[in-house]
């Protein structure tokens, strides 16, 4: 007997449509961009490039600095975020009075405009006026007062700590989520069985909340990977090329007018987050238990 | 759970708060706040009101909100308030300027999406930079044409290529050296230096005092070019070519930055000065805003920008202007030393302009001796329409006494190249913290240069 099915398969056209128009055809011109001599999508006076855009960025003499910094900033934000982000999530699962207060507290910077906190780190991180220095002085500790934007060699992890001050919070609600979802009796079972705290989050917990916690690390990974507002708004890639992360270069690209070389950057960018991410996915799915 | 209700309320207003915070910029300009009291302008351009029998036109205009001076703002609010005799009254979009500005200019070039008027940089500048010439419209010839020099209009690109794609708006620009008369009288500074050694030893006698001598502002890394900008005008006239002729060779890849000798060495002066220690320690954190009050205050002796600061100085501390003064930065001899002259930009009027004969209209006004004698009336500076007069702040007249004396030239760094060279001022940085050489930040001019000229399709670089 043939399965009716209860709609038509023409109904998906305005979706593919859409998704054509604003998703699948940007992508494919910009391939297509990646390989032209184009300045300021002026099409008159495009030539094929070839491969030479993605020379140009790979020999870019702030692409050096970029990866590094791309690696760093991914590395220690994403290890700092979802350890922070699961220690908050552990600690406001449980039923206190102001519970809903810190879970909103912590989430809070997650909605703030990334231009805002951009601006209020700059001036907190002012070597003489900022408030983190004013205060490291009258705590009797000079020596720790820093030159935190402007140090090329510390800079990077300064916006570091800015992207992790926004998004732990996020980080956590998504752990928050994970735990959740885990039985009561899970727990009275490994009570039963007599097991410690550390215990119980070793063998119960961290197992089940497996699916979130991979979703949170690779969210923050391909975040950190593909970096920009922050570090746009907090240095501009300064001190001179200091804190550059792959971003700011795709950006600074388009914003010369080199629309092929931006794109090719830009594909480069992709490539690179693909082939860290996608290893990373299938080790931590692999762990994964069933609830 | 009323504290529940309380907390979430005050977390609310926090937000709230916060989110507003970020919105509102500095104070809106007397202006502004009125436009806003006014009733929405009209969206579609070029729109036609019914006042009186008269029709006012409404004109949409572009302009950067650093270029929307004191004097802008009174000239605007004359012709919104006088639109019924004028016949027309301006809608202006203010965007932020600088190198992201600049970028949302060319790609509302890109698409088409533009305004009746433009203030822009000039026609060279939209036509080397945007390749947009052909969306302006050549307005031929105004009667408030009169009131300027031709040869200044040519010089300025004001008419270009023989046709008039522009007028000139707001003041001409003067690069120098500002100082505190207070400061340099406590240094037991009694003249202004003449030559280089002079102006290290100034620098020492008010280290020396305890007070900053020269104030870098390289949080806004744009500013660290001015210093440079007089060494690449020695370059310049070391070569023996015309200004024209210097950038032919630089736009058809026959000389390059890193041949530039003279624009090197004034490079290594601006780092030498850190070196000696004659320029705040935070200087990488410190912005254009904060050396405007240093200046003013007493607490830094010099600042190196063009003379717009000036009217930036005098909006905070106008009881500050007496006490500034201004001179060419001796960088060599007393007799090679310059100020660095910049002309204004230019309004011009876009192909997208639905009635043409009211922009030029209304650009004439603007132009005219009357209008411009509002902007100068809010804006003290010098001005290109000839029958405008206002009494210049001593800093000011300080660089005046150059021009007029022949000390001054209208070359600018960044002015005649075909391609742009990157971000000069973060390649500055780059240099002033170790992590470049100066001959890496020539050749990184270059490099960038060759690859938007490739990109471009310039035959001189493919072949």
């Amino acid at each position: 007997m043939k399965r009716k099915s209860i709609y038509s398969y023409w109904m998906l056209l305005p979706c593919l449509a859409i998704f054509g128009i604003f998703f699948m055809l940007p992508a494919v011109m910009g391939v297509g961009f990646s390989f032209l001599n184009i300045r300021n999508v002026d099409f008159s006076t495009a030539t094929f490039a070839g491969i030479g855009n993605y020379k140009n960025v790979l020999t870019d003499s702030g692409m050096n600095i970029a990866i590094k910094n791309s690696f760093i900033f991914a590395f220690v934000t994403t290890v700092l975020k979802v350890t922070l982000g699961l220690l908050l999530a552990v600690l406001l699962n449980n039923k206190l009075k102001t519970t809903n207060f810190m879970r909103t507290v912590f989430f809070l910077p997650a909605v703030l405009s990334s231009v805002a906190v951009g601006l209020i780190f700059t001036a907190m991180m002012h070597p003489t006026n900022g408030i983190i220095n004013v205060a490291l002085r009258a705590a009797g500790l000079p020596m720790l007062a820093q030159n935190w934007l402007t140090d090329p060699k510390l800079a990077i992890f300064s916006v570091a700590f800015v992207e992790v001050w926004k998004w732990t919070g996020f980080t956590m609600v998504i752990l928050l989520a994970g735990l959740q979802s885990i039985p009561e009796h899970y727990y009275e079972a490994a009570r039963i069985d007599g097991a410690t705290g550390w215990q119980k989050f070793r063998y119960v917990t961290f197992p089940l909340i497996m699916p979130a916690f991979t979703n949170a690390l690779v969210v923050n990974l391909i975040g950190g990977l593909k970096a920009f507002d922050v570090v746009q708004t907090v240095t501009g890639g300064g001190p001179g090329t200091a804190t550059e992360v792959f971003g700011t270069l795709v950006y600074k690209s388009f914003g010369s007018g080199r629309y092929g070389e931006g794109c090719a950057a830009s594909i480069i960018l992709c490539v690179v987050i693909l082939i860290v991410v996608l290893p990373v996915y299938r080790f931590l799915t692999g762990k994964e238990v069933e609830m | 759970m009323k504290l529940k209700r309380v907390m979430s309320l005050l977390v609310t207003a926090v937000m709230i708060c916060s989110l507003a915070a970020c919105g509102s910029g500095k104070e809106a300009a007397p202006a502004e706040k009125e436009e806003a009291a006014a009733p929405a302008p009209a969206e579609t351009p070029a729109q036609e009101e019914e006042s009186g029998g008269e029709e006012v036109k409404t004109l949409t205009m572009l302009t950067f909100t650093e270029w929307y001076t004191d004097g802008w703002a009174a000239l605007d609010k004359y012709i919104n308030e006088n639109a019924d005799e004028l016949g027309f009254k301006l809608d202006i979009q203010k965007i932020a300027g600088g190198s992201q500005g600049e970028e949302v200019v060319k790609a509302r070039f890109a698409t088409g999406d533009l305004p009746d008027i433009m203030q822009s940089y000039g026609a060279k500048w939209i036509d080397t930079q945007v390749n947009a010439l052909d969306k302006m419209v050549d307005m031929e010839s105004l009667p408030s044409e009169s009131e300027y020099d031709p040869a200044t209009m040519e010089e300025g690109g004001y008419r270009y290529n023989g046709k008039l794609y522009g007028m000139p708006i707001g003041t001409t620009s003067l690069l120098g050296v500002f100082y505190n008369k207070d400061v340099f009288e406590e240094a037991g500074v009694t003249e202004v230096p003449k030559d280089w050694q002079g102006f290290l030893d100034t620098c020492e006698k008010i280290k020396a005092a305890g007070k900053v001598p020269l104030y870098y502002s390289g949080k806004d890394a744009w500013t660290l070019q001015c210093f440079n900008h007089f060494g690449f005008n020695k370059e310049v006239f070391d070569s023996g070519l015309s200004y024209t002729e210097f950038w032919d060779e630089m736009n058809t890849n026959k000389r390059h930055y890193a041949d530039c000798t003279q624009f090197k060495e004034a490079i290594e002066r601006s780092k030498e000065m850190l070196d000696k220690g004659y320029v705040q320690e935070t200087y990488l954190s410190d912005t254009y805003d904060m050396a405007q009050t240093a200046l003013a205050k007493g607490e830094a002796a010099m600042y190196i920008n063009p003379s717009n600061v000036l009217d930036e100085i005098a909006n905070k501390y106008p009881e500050a202007m007496e006490n500034i003064g201004g001179f060419a930065l001796p960088l060599y001899e007393d007799s090679q030393n310059y100020t660095c002259l910049s002309l204004p930009g230019a309004l011009g009027v876009t192909t997208s302009c639905k009635d043409v004969e009211a922009a030029k209209k209304a650009i004439d006004f603007i132009s005219s001796a009357k209008a411009q004698q509002i902007y100068a009336d809010g804006v003290a500076g010098v001005y290109l329409n000839k029958n405008v007069t206002c009494t210049l702040t001593p800093a000011l007249q300080d660089l005046v006494d150059l021009m007029q004396n022949g000390k001054s030239i209208a070359l600018w760094q960044g002015a005649g190249n075909n391609y742009g060279y990157g971000d000069f001022g973060a390649m500055v940085q780059d240099y002033y913290v170790g992590s470049k050489t100066v001959d890496d930040l020539l050749k990184t001019m270059d490099d960038e240069t060759a690859k938007n000229a490739i990109a471009a399709g310039d035959a001189n670089w493919n072949k």
